[in-house]
C-alpha cells in the first residue's frame, strides 16, 4: 500500500509534469540549442492566448489543436524553423487577456501571438500588440473595429469580421429565403448590434426591403436563459421567418425554446452558423433539424484541401474540426508562409508583420483564402448549409451552396 | 373588455411562463429563505446545490431511468449536502456574517469546480420526459410546452406542502418557535440543534429538487450555480428574507417581470428586474414580507 505522503508527492509530480507539458507544447527545444551558433535560426516563439478552463475550454482546445495540426504536418516546423508554443489562459476575459499578452511579450519574448476568442478580448489586446510592435493573429474575435477603424499593421485575422458575416447572411436571406416578413434576434452587445446592422444592409442589397424586417429583438447578453418573452414577440410580429445570431449556451437555449414554443414549423429559424454549429448539434438535438445558416467553415465542405484537413484532424484528435480549429490551422499556415518568405530567419516584429501582410492568396479548407493587405483580414467565400440527419441517425450540417458570395468588403462604410 | 381579451390572447404564453419560472425560482428561494430565517446564515453555496440537482437530472434521465429517479437521487444528495453544510458551519458558529459568507462562498467555488471536473465544461441538455415532451394548445390558439405546465403544478404542490408543514403541524410550530426564541425552545427540553440540521437539509433538498425540475428548460453549464443564486437573492430582496410567503410572492413577481413585462418592454428587459428590485427597496427596504434587512 502506498502511504499518503507518497501519494501526495506523486500527485504533485504529475501535476507539475502536466503543467509543464501544456505550457511547452511543440517541439525542437534541443534541436534549437545545437544550432546555437546562428542566432537567427532560433525557434519561433509563439504565444497562444486562449481560454483553457471554464465553458470556453473546448474553444481553446480546438484552437490549439488546429494550430498544432499544421505544424505536425510540416515535420514540426514553420517556415523551416522549429517553434515553441507558450499557452496562456485568457479565461475569455479582456482584463486577463491584456495581462497575459503583456506577460508573453515581456517575459517570454514571443515573436507572434495567436488566438483571442471573445470580441471584448480583441478590442482589449489590440493596443498592446500595436505599441510593442509584435504581430498577433486573431483566430476568432470578430469585432469589426480591430481590422477597420482601429486597424494596426500588427493585427491579422483569419476568421471574419461581424460585418462580413452579417452582410452576406442578410444578402443570402433575401436572395434565397424571404424578402420580407423577417424577424431578427441577437444578443445585446457589440457583436449582436454589428451583425444585425450588417444583416439589414445585405438584406436590402439582396432585394429585401427595410419594411420587410418586421421585428428586431435584442436579448440581454449572457444574462438570460429564458427567451420565451422574445420568442412570443416574434410569434406576434407577423414574421414568416426568423434570423438569429447566438452561440454556445445561448444558442442551445434559444433554439430549444424556439421549438418548444411551437415556432419551429410555423416560422422557420435561420441564422449565422454559430446558432447550429456542429460543436453544439448534439445538445441542440431535434430542435436544430432543418435550420439553414451561413458560415465561413464547415467540415463537410467539399474540396481537396478540406478533405485532407478533416482526415488528418480526425486521425489526430478523434473529432471533426470546428471553425475555431480551421482558423487556427490557417494562422499556422500564414506564419509558415511568412517565415519562409523571410528566408527562414527571424529579425523583429516589424519584419514579420510585413511578411505576414504579403502572404496573399492560397487554398485553405474553407476555399480560396486571401489575406487582404489593406485590412489584414480574411476575404473570400462564405457558404450556406442546413442541419440534416446523418445515415447513422445523428445530426450534421450539410453544405447547400459552397459560395454564396466573395466577402471582399471587411468593414462597414463610414 | 375586448381589450382585456386581446391582451390575454397575446400575453397568455408569457403569463403562464412567468408562473413556471416563478415556481422554479420558489424552490430555490424558499430553501435560501428558510436557512436565512432559521440560522441567520446567507448561504451562498445554495446555487451549487441547485446546479448539482440539474446535473443529477442529466445523469439519470435516459431511456431506462427518468426524472423520477433523478428526483429520488436529488432528495438523498440534498439531505447529505445539507448535513455537510451544517458540519462546515459548526466551527465558525457565532463568528458573524462575514465568516459565513466566506465559508459558503468557498463551498460555491469548490462545488462549481467539482461540477466541471465531474461533468465537463460542455453545454449539456436534458430532454423532458417523453409524455411531457409535446405542447398543448391554449384557448387563444397559442401553444405552450406541457413540461412547463407540469412545473407549475409541481411547484404549487410543493408550496402547499411547505405551508401545511410550517403552519399546521407541531413540527412547523417548533421550527417557528426556534426562529423566534431558540433558548426558550431549548429550555422546554427540545434539541434545537436537530431542528437546525433538519431545516438545512430541507432547504438543500428544495434546491436540488428545483435543479432537477429546471434541467429540461435550461442548458447546463458550470455557470448555472451563479446565475440562479443571483436570481434567488433578488427574490429574497423583493419578497423579504426569512418568510416563506415572501419567497413565494417574490418568485412570482420575478417570474412575471422576466416574462410578461419583458415581452411587453423587450428593449428594457435587461434592466427591468433590477429596476423592480430598486423600487421595492425604496418603498419597503425589508422586502414585501420581510421583518429584517438582509
Amino acid at each position: 500500500m502506498v502511504s499518503l505522503p507518497r501519494q501526495v508527492a506523486l500527485a504533485r509530480t504529475f501535476v507539475a509534469f502536466a503543467t509543464a507539458s501544456t505550457l511547452l507544447v511543440g517541439c525542437g527545444g534541443s534541436a534549437a540549442q545545437s544550432e546555437g551558433d546562428s542566432p537567427e535560426a532560433r525557434p519561433i516563439q509563439i504565444g497562444m492566448l486562449i481560454p483553457t478552463g471554464g465553458v470556453y475550454a473546448e474553444v481553446g482546445e480546438d484552437i490549439q489543436n488546429g494550430f498544432e495540426l499544421f505544424g505536425m504536418l510540416q515535420d514540426d516546423q514553420l517556415g523551416g524553423l522549429d517553434y515553441e508554443v507558450i499557452v496562456e489562459d485568457t479565461e475569455a476575459n479582456p482584463d486577463t487577456a491584456v495581462r497575459k499578452a503583456e506577460k508573453l511579450i515581456g517575459e517570454s519574448d514571443i515573436d507572434v501571438a495567436v488566438g483571442i476568442v471573445a470580441s471584448s478580448e480583441g478590442v482589449a489586446v489590440r493596443d498592446i500588440f500595436d505599441r510593442r510592435q509584435v504581430p498577433v493573429i486573431v483566430t476568432n474575435s470578430n469585432v469589426n473595429s480591430i481590422t477597420c477603424e482601429d486597424k494596426t499593421p500588427y493585427l491579422f485575422r483569419t476568421s471574419a469580421s461581424f460585418y462580413q458575416q452579417g452582410y452576406w447572411s442578410g444578402r443570402w436571406m433575401a436572395e434565397n429565403i424571404a424578402t420580407d416578413g423577417v424577424a431578427l434576434a441577437a444578443s445585446d452587445y457589440v457583436g449582436g448590434r454589428d451583425m444585425l446592422a450588417a444583416f439589414k444592409e445585405g438584406f436590402v442589397d439582396g432585394g429585401g426591403t427595410v419594411e420587410g424586417i418586421v421585428a428586431e429583438i435584442y436579448t440581454p447578453f449572457q444574462r438570460t436563459n429564458d427567451y420565451q418573452p422574445f420568442i412570443s414577440n416574434i410569434s406576434t410580429s407577423g414574421a414568416t421567418h426568423t434570423w438569429a445570431f447566438y452561440g454556445g449556451g445561448e444558442a442551445i437555449n434559444f433554439v430549444n425554446q424556439y421549438a418548444a414554443f411551437g415556432l419551429k414549423d410555423t416560422i422557420p429559424l435561420t441564422g449565422w452558423g454559430a446558432i447550429a454549429d456542429d460543436s453544439i448539434l448534439e445538445a441542440l438535438g431535434e430542435a436544430a433539424l432543418g435550420i439553414q445558416q451561413t458560415s465561413y467553415y464547415s467540415p463537410t465542405q467539399e474540396n481537396e484541401v478540406n478533405a485532407a484537413f478533416v482526415e488528418a484532424y480526425q486521425a489526430e484528435f478523434g473529432e471533426l474540426p470546428s471553425y475555431y480549429a480551421e482558423s487556427a490551422y490557417i494562422a499556422a499556415q500564414i506564419i509558415d508562409m511568412a517565415v519562409e518568405q523571410m528566408g527562414g530567419t527571424l529579425s523583429d516584429g516589424e519584419a514579420l508583420a510585413e511578411a505576414l501582410n504579403g502572404v496573399g492568396t492560397f487554398d485553405a479548407p474553407r476555399g480560396e483564402f486571401t489575406l487582404d493587405p489593406e485590412t489584414q483580414n480574411y476575404v473570400g467565400p462564405l457558404h450556406s448549409r442546413e442541419v440534416v440527419r446523418n445515415p447513422d441517425g445523428g445530426l450534421v450540417n450539410q453544405v447547400i451552396d459552397d459560395n454564396i458570395g466573395e466577402a471582399d468588403q471587411v468593414c462597414p462604410e463610414g | 373588455m375586448d381589450g382585456l381579451v386581446e391582451f390575454l390572447d397575446v400575453n397568455s404564453v408569457s403569463m403562464l411562463n412567468g408562473l413556471a419560472r416563478g415556481m422554479l425560482l420558489f424552490l430555490i428561494a424558499s430553501g435560501l429563505s428558510l436557512i436565512f430565517g432559521m440560522m441567520d446564515v446567507l448561504n451562498l453555496s445554495h446555487g451549487v446545490l441547485f446546479a448539482v440537482g440539474a446535473y443529477l437530472a442529466y445523469t439519470f434521465v435516459g431511456p431506462e431511468a427518468g426524472l423520477l429517479l433523478a428526483l429520488g437521487a436529488a432528495v438523498v444528495v440534498g439531505v447529505l449536502l445539507g448535513g455537510g453544510l451544517r458540519l462546515a458551519l459548526m466551527p465558525i458558529k457565532g463568528q458573524g456574517h462575514s465568516s459565513e459568507l466566506l465559508v459558503t462562498l468557498g463551498i460555491l467555488y469548490i462545488g462549481a469546480d467539482l461540477i466541471s471536473t465531474i461533468w465537463g465544461n460542455d453545454f449539456l441538455r436534458v430532454p423532458p420526459p417523453e409524455f411531457l415532451a409535446g405542447s398543448i394548445t391554449l384557448p387563444g390558439g397559442n401553444s405552450y410546452p406541457s413540461y412547463r405546465l407540469a412545473v407549475i403544478g409541481i411547484g404549487a404542490i410543493v408550496a402547499l406542502i411547505l405551508w401545511i408543514v410550517f403552519e399546521k403541524t407541531r413540527l412547523g410550530a417548533l421550527v417557528r418557535a426556534t426562529v423566534a426564541d431558540e433558548s426558550m425552545v431549548g429550555a422546554a427540553g427540545i434539541n434545537t440543534s436537530h431542528i437546525r440540521t433538519g431545516v438545512l437539509a430541507v432547504g438543500a433538498v428544495l434546491a436540488t429538487v428545483g435543479g432537477v425540475l429546471a434541467a429540461p428548460v435550461l442548458s447546463l453549464s458550470p455557470f448555472l450555480a451563479d446565475e440562479f443564486l443571483l436570481l434567488a437573492f433578488v427574490v429574497l430582496v423583493i419578497g423579504g428574507a426569512g418568510s416563506l410567503l415572501g419567497a413565494l410572492i417574490g418568485s412570482l413577481v420575478v417570474g412575471q417581470v422576466q416574462s410578461t413585462l419583458s415581452a411587453l418592454l423587450p428593449e428594457l428587459s435587461g434592466f427591468l428586474l433590477f429596476g423592480v428590485m430598486a423600487l421595492v427597496l425604496i418603498v419597503r427596504p425589508h422586502g414585501l414580507f420581510g421583518k429584517a434587512a438582509l
